[in-house]
């Protein structure tokens, strides 16, 4: 044994500084020191800078007739993407690692909760794209030079391209939580990347829209300073861009946290809290702003959150394959509060009827709430059937084979089944097969129509009742395997 | 015959020596009682039962796949029983797993390193996250140093050190907040004869500070020359455990003396195995000038050894040291599983 390692030294303000970081979030330290050792982090800090400087000055070298604009423009676009790429890249290597590694393991073992795991990560990826961000503000100085742009655009457009940014950096950390292994990750990150890169396309046109000039996709920045303060203005500018921003962060976070809990706890809660919360305030925005506005397609808006609806609940049926029906025996000695057990049912979670509950109730509600025809009312139906017959056949295979068996058999259903009825459709002219899986296509307004509709949701019905109770069995028969009789047991 | 005596009293079919193995009269600090675990329809556990002493090294042993790390796992809280109940220090580790996490270290399997930190900078970073702050985290991480030897690596990066070395800093982090109890999942695994020596030293200097260790290994010799206590796992089930002395008189197939004689070793085998109360001759180690110790497996009791060493004499074969035979883990593990084996009825001995 060596004399005693604790020296007391006179410390720095730097070192004190450190102390206090990592004493106040660890995991936000060691990520700071871990990212900024990393070579690949080192060189983009010295690439991107030196990428943008040089697009602006190719630009403006090419053409002295270019104005700042373009240049403004060029250099927000290639920021975003970058941003992205860097969010997508650090974010889904963050927890992956670590559990490939085998260090999870002892993280989780710590007196850290997931929930300051995920955000220390979360905080760490979005210090390291601010630190590139600030790497190219020289370029963008060249661009301020030819006062085109006025600081208070430069700054709004800075902060939507860093809005990209940190929504795929969550969703790469997200991804990352409940990836077996990098490369997983980082193809589903860059997945999640190019959708949020829609989302802040979709942004920026109805930015456009408003935006009294439309010299790149950047002037929607413009609009914020320009547009008259109205209905559409706050709506299209303030709160639907701030809806859809903190719902994908709440989401991921949601997610994140999920991934770093054990089965013994609750892991459906962060997402029936946000699922609760985004569709409430969701449905109330669209619907307030509907009725007082009058400016809403009804069908149309009704249509895209079904759309949305149904894409996140079978995201979720396919993160909870295979866990357990009935809440674990931690929780159940842990019971929460009667506020707490009416708005997250413990019978939900962890499972593959979270996602079907909710999900469905959601697909229901929005077009109701909304107003819209009947013809999205049956359409959600069929959506609430359908999602609960997939889960059902998912939950049987997990109880039967295991989660990852439950999961790609659940992928292979619905591609199989999306095949199909698009081949059927496009070799029949009337009514068909593809009609009994898929009825979106079904006149209710007309008898025949109808008649089938009525069919087609029956046997749905049928199927998702059969497919439900079939899981509900063999989890439990599972469960009764699993707990034999031993001497000592309970 | 007082050596004989002494070596196998008077009553015991068999017994190890005090100072060897003694028989632990600490309360339990560890207690599975019917654990159950299920990963999907793989049911892993099938009702482990085991206590272990305060103050105790006990040795997890069993074949790959038995269910040693599920069931470290799950006394570290990382995972819940499917049923059966487990208690550290008298916590339950499925309503109380934060109390538990207070009083145990678990060094999991596997490399566990971060890239690109240093030995003091990976340390402080689970200091902190123990919820060690301050002034404290400093004392904490410089008394794991020096404990675990580790304080003149502080500014190397964790991913230069050897094997050993990574395995000591392991530790050190399991010992950041001083937990009473450990649980070490094969920490002996891929290392070299040297670092398995230092980390059997530093295991043996944690048990002489009262620590309880509970922990998991194939390499038997290991567990054989550390472990007062020990479990062996297999199929799911305990099938037998306590201290290596009890173990081996429950699972031993006969009783064992150990003969060393100083000269004419195989007429002296030859002679053993002759007698109809020897079940097994087994030669040891030569020793010098021509002088032998083997392991001599027998029926009867203490008679029938005295009859043995009567007849060696009247052979002209010089016996020179009768001892009880040292009960070693390889022999029990070999014993209890596998087919063939000749585990006690009943499934889960204490």
């Amino acid at each position: 044994m060596n004399p005693s390692t604790v020296v007391e030294t006179r410390e720095g303000p730097w070192a004190r500084a450190w102390g206090a970081l990592v004493d106040a979030d660890p995991v936000l330290a060691k990520e700071i020191l871990v990212t900024v050792r990393t070579p690949a982090y080192a060189r983009s800090i010295v690439a991107v800078p030196v990428v943008l400087t040089g697009l602006v000055l190719v630009a403006s070298l090419t053409s002295l007739e270019v104005p700042g604009r373009v240049l403004f423009s060029t250099y927000v676009t290639g920021l975003a993407v970058l941003l992205g790429l860097l969010g997508a890249g650090l974010g889904s290597t963050v927890v992956v690692q670590e559990r490939e590694a085998n260090a999870l393991e002892a993280l989780k073992f710590s007196s850290l909760s997931p929930r300051r795991i995920s955000l220390g990560k979360f905080l760490a990826v979005i210090l390291a794209q601010a630190a590139v961000v600030v790497g190219t503000l020289p370029s963008l100085a060249i661009i301020l030079a030819s006062k085109d742009v006025s600081i208070g655009e430069t700054c709004v457009a800075l902060a939507i391209a860093f809005a990209g940014g940190v929504m795929t950096a969550s969703i790469g950390i997200a991804v990352s939580a409940h990836a077996p292994h990098t490369r997983q990750a980082l193809l589903a990150a860059l997945l999640g990347a190019f959708l949020v890169g829609i989302g802040v396309t979709i942004w920026l046109a109805l930015g456009s829209q408003i935006a009294a000039r439309s010299d790149g996709p950047f002037d929607a920045a413009n609009a914020y300073f320009e547009a008259p303060v109205d209905g559409r203005y706050v709506v299209f500018l303030l709160v639907a861009p701030a809806y859809a921003f903190a719902a994908v962060l709440w989401f991921a976070y949601a997610l994140a946290t999920s991934g770093l809990m054990d089965r013994s706890e609750d892991r459906s809660l962060p997402l029936k809290r946000w699922t609760l919360a985004v569709l409430a305030a969701g449905v109330a925005i669209v619907t307030g702003w509907g009725n007082t506005t009058r400016q809403l397609d009804r069908d149309w808006t009704a249509a895209v959150s079904m759309f949305s609806i149904a894409s996140v609940a079978i995201g979720l049926l396919f993160v909870f394959a295979g866990e357990p029906v009935s809440p674990s025996r931690r929780m159940q000695v842990n019971p929460p509060s009667s506020v707490d057990r009416l708005l997250f049912p413990r019978c939900l979670a962890p499972s593959l009827l979270f996602p079907v509950v909710s999900g469905g109730l959601a697909l229901v509600a929005v077009p109701v709430l909304l107003g819209a025809s009947s013809r999205l009312g049956v359409d959600a139906a069929w959506g609430v059937t359908f999602l609960a017959a997939l889960a059902g056949a998912m939950g049987s295979v997990a109880a039967k084979r295991g989660a990852a068996t439950a999961r790609r058999a659940g992928a292979a259903a619905l591609i199989g089944l999306t095949i199909g009825v698009l081949w059927l459709r496009a070799n029949s002219t009337g009514r068909s097969l593809a009609d009994a899986v898929c009825p979106l296509w079904l006149d209710p307004d007309d008898a025949r129509g109808a008649w089938a509709l009525g069919f087609a949701l029956l046997g749905w019905t049928t199927a998702a009742f059969a497919s439900v109770v079939s899981m509900l069995r063999l989890v439990r028969a599972a469960d009764r395997r699993q707990a034999p009789a031993v001497p000592g047991g309970p | 015959m007082s050596v004989l005596r002494e070596a196998f009293g008077a009553s015991a079919p068999y017994r190890s020596p005090p100072e060897e193995h003694a028989r632990p009269t600490q309360p339990a600090v560890i207690e599975c009682d019917g654990l159950v675990h299920a990963f999907g329809p793989k049911t892993v556990l099938r009702g482990v039962t085991l206590e272990v002493p305060r103050g105790s090294i006990y040795g997890f042993i069993g074949p790959n796949g038995a269910g040693k790390t599920t069931t470290l796992r799950i006394l570290a809280t990382l995972l819940e029983p499917t049923s059966g109940t487990a208690r550290v220090a008298g916590h339950d580790v499925a309503s109380h797993p934060e109390r538990v996490r207070r009083v145990l270290g678990y060094m999991p399997d596997g490399p566990g390193i971060y890239e690109r930190v240093t030995v003091g900078e990976y340390l402080d970073f689970f200091a902190s996250a123990q919820g060690i702050h301050g002034p404290s985290r400093a004392r904490a991480v410089g008394r794991v140093l020096d404990l675990t030897d580790t304080g003149p690596l502080r500014s190397a990066q964790v991913t230069t050190l050897s094997k050993g070395q990574r395995q000591r800093l392991l530790l050190a982090r399991t010992l950041l907040h001083d937990p009473e109890v450990l649980v070490l999942d094969e920490p002996a695994s891929d290392l070299d004869p040297r670092a398995r020596i230092e980390l059997r030293t530093l295991l043996a200097e944690l048990g002489r500070a009262k620590k309880t260790i509970l922990l998991s290994s194939h390499i038997l010799t290991e567990l054989d020359e550390l472990c007062d206590s020990i479990g062996v796992l297999e199929g799911g089930r305990v099938v037998v455990s306590g201290t290596i002395g009890e173990v081996h008189a429950k699972v031993a197939t006969g009783r064992r003396v150990a003969l060393t004689v100083l000269h004419r070793v195989d007429d002296a085998v030859a002679l053993l195995r002759s007698s109809p109360r020897v079940t097994a001759v087994t030669v040891r180690d030569a020793r010098d000038a021509g002088a032998c110790s083997m392991e001599v497996t027998y029926e009867g009791d203490e008679w029938a050894v005295a009859e043995l060493v009567s007849a060696l004499a009247k052979a002209d074969i010089a016996v020179c040291a009768v001892e009880p035979a040292r009960a070693d883990l390889e022999h029990i593990f070999m014993n209890v599983t596998g087919p063939g084996s000749s585990r006690p009825p009943g499934g889960t001995p204490r």
